[in-house]
């Protein structure tokens, strides 16, 4: 199956400029190290964040030091998942015992509406945290792998607009087990002939030596950079899409 | 999306004729439409009314209290619609599956079944049409009953059919149809059915049979006036024309509220209770 595993680099000054720095010294570091990439289709994303609202009487409760626990929901378009689908991801608290969350998918040309409605008559439940979206993002392909890079740029709805940005992503995607893991993924999942499930400790560790790789030697900051994999269930092509939408908005959810 | 609405009724009796008529108006075969609808509520309950005017005091707590203020408290049921046709009634155990799917091949061009419906109450003013806002969100992956408890979160209240023709005349969508369930089932039902039951088991909600005619026009961008006018004035044409077939009224908003209301916990009472009461006794002891 399609493995992958993301890198976020955080701006500090959150400047376009800087962001575009850093993207241009991994692209030019991915093209010295790694010459049998090429260049291919560029890719964008628009992402959106919105988080519970606490109900009244929860903010009443003077002095009380437990902070409410989130459920967040995001709206996640990625042209390389899909040209006309947007994919909302819910995501409960990290410490609540609901497991990972749902996704499920919208046609992108409804998504806007969506996001309106819960911005206005489901203000009760729903506050908006962020919108972000990248744009012209550069993909090489070559061998198995495919790299795709990123500037996140964050749009300020209010007054003024303002374009400012977080960081620069970088999503690496490779094979994970070799062909024949291709022929499993038709929903009877990696243990249908008593296979051994799908170690991922190895292709993330090959992953990981590739991100070393492109790193090497170049100065990205002060920034501690995040990385996430994504982490399937079982369940063949539509659980792997819905692995990678929840790998990309945990990434993207940033500070909340 | 606005809507602009007006309902009339039809009895089972002339619900042939109507729909020859309908069908000659529209100079269109009805497009005939299954469907089922399932309510979802909001599992937080809502506030009382004013409860956040009641607090007094100090400069730090006027700063919270505006805050308060401002934050909206709304609270609304909501629709999840499927489409059905007349193969998935009384599928009963030959489906496998235990959960619903909206999977569709949306790229693929197949329609979506599933979708998510948000009413608003209609509007207070007096055009003499209904007026509220309308959200429709096709739903093309995903399980639906999932979506719809996490998205809130809410939970489930109650499913029911509704079966009927639609046509469409210019820019009014006319759908004449009625309401159906499983009256001793729905009770009991704490999620929505995998495989509808089958049709002939589903009873009339409305015994004596009567449809209910709704014509509809949509309006896409509320603000501007030109384009709420035009459809406003092409219902109430349609209006006209139905005179004498079916009368087309509007109904009272209050009835189409879909506004989740406030209900006070057992034993408390409430300052509108004790208004009451207040009044109550003062006409006693004027007499």
């Amino acid at each position: 199956m399609e493995y992958s595993g993301l890198y976020f680099i955080p701006t500090p000054t959150a400047q376009p400029a800087d962001s575009s720095t850093t993207a241009s010294t991994l692209i030019s570091s991915l093209e010295t190290h790694f010459h049998t990439l090429t260049r291919s289709t560029p890719w964008a994303l628009t992402y959106r964040l919105f988080r519970d609202t606490p109900p009244r009487s929860f903010s009443d409760l003077s002095g009380d030091p437990t902070p409410f626990a989130h459920t967040y929901q995001h709206f996640l378009t990625h042209t390389s998942l899909s040209q006309n689908r947007a994919y909302i991801h819910f995501a409960p608290p990290p410490n609540s015992n609901k497991g990972s969350g749902s996704v499920a998918a919208i046609p992108a040309q409804q998504s806007d509406a969506q996001a309106l409605l819960l911005r206005t008559q489901l203000a009760a439940l729903w506050s908006p945290r962020h919108t972000l979206s990248v744009q012209n993002g550069a993909t090489y392909t070559g061998g198995s792998f495919t790299v795709q890079i990123g500037e996140v740029r964050a749009l300020r709805e209010a007054q003024g607009g303002g374009v400012s940005s977080p960081g620069v992503v970088v999503c690496i995607s490779t094979i994970a087990g070799g062909e024949e893991s291709d022929t499993a993924g038709n929903g009877t999942g990696l243990n249908g002939n008593g296979e051994e499930k799908l170690d991922f400790g190895f292709v993330q560790a090959t992953i990981r030596e590739f991100w070393g790789k492109i790193k090497e030697g170049r100065d990205l900051g002060r920034a501690e950079v995040r990385e996430a994999f994504m982490v399937p269930k079982e369940g063949g092509r539509s659980e792997e899409k819905d692995a990678v939408v929840r790998m990309w908005c945990d990434v993207l959810r940033l500070r909340g | 999306m606005h809507e602009l609405l007006l309902y009339g009724q039809v009895s089972a009796a002339r619900h042939d004729q109507v729909l020859k008529i309908l069908a000659g108006f529209a100079a269109m075969q009805p497009r005939r439409i299954l469907q089922r609808r399932i309510i979802y509520k909001p599992e937080r309950e809502p506030e009382e009314p004013g409860s956040h005017l009641r607090r007094g005091g100090t400069q730090a707590v006027a700063v919270k209290q505006k805050l308060q203020a401002t934050t909206p408290t709304q609270l609304y049921y909501t629709h999840l619609v499927q489409k059905l046709s007349e193969e998935d009634f009384g599928q009963g155990d030959s489906k496998t599956s235990d959960t619903l799917s909206a999977d569709v091949d949306f790229e693929g061009g197949e329609e979506p079944r599933w979708s998510t419906l948000f009413e608003d109450i209609p509007d207070t003013g007096d055009r003499g049409v209904s007026i509220r806002f309308t959200n429709n969100t096709d739903l093309i992956g995903g399980d639906p009953h999932t979506f719809m408890t996490t998205s809130g979160p809410n939970r489930f209240v109650t499913e029911y059919y509704i079966e009927g023709h639609r046509f469409v005349h210019g820019n009014v969508v006319i759908f004449l149809h009625r309401i159906l369930h499983e009256p001793g089932v729905r009770n009991l039902q704490t999620e929505p059915k995998v495989n509808p039951p089958a049709f002939e088991a589903l009873q009339l909600l409305d015994q004596s049979g009567t449809y209910i005619l709704e014509a509809k026009v949509r309006v896409q961008d509320f603000k501007d006036a030109s384009v709420l006018e035009s459809g406003v004035n092409e219902l109430k044409g349609f209006q006209i024309s139905m005179r004498g077939c079916v009368e087309l009224s509007l109904p009272d908003r209050l009835t189409m509220d879909t506004r989740v209301k406030y209900t006070p916990p057992p034993g408390v009472v409430t300052k509108a209770q004790v208004q009451a009461q207040a009044q109550v006794q003062g006409q006693q002891n004027n007499r």
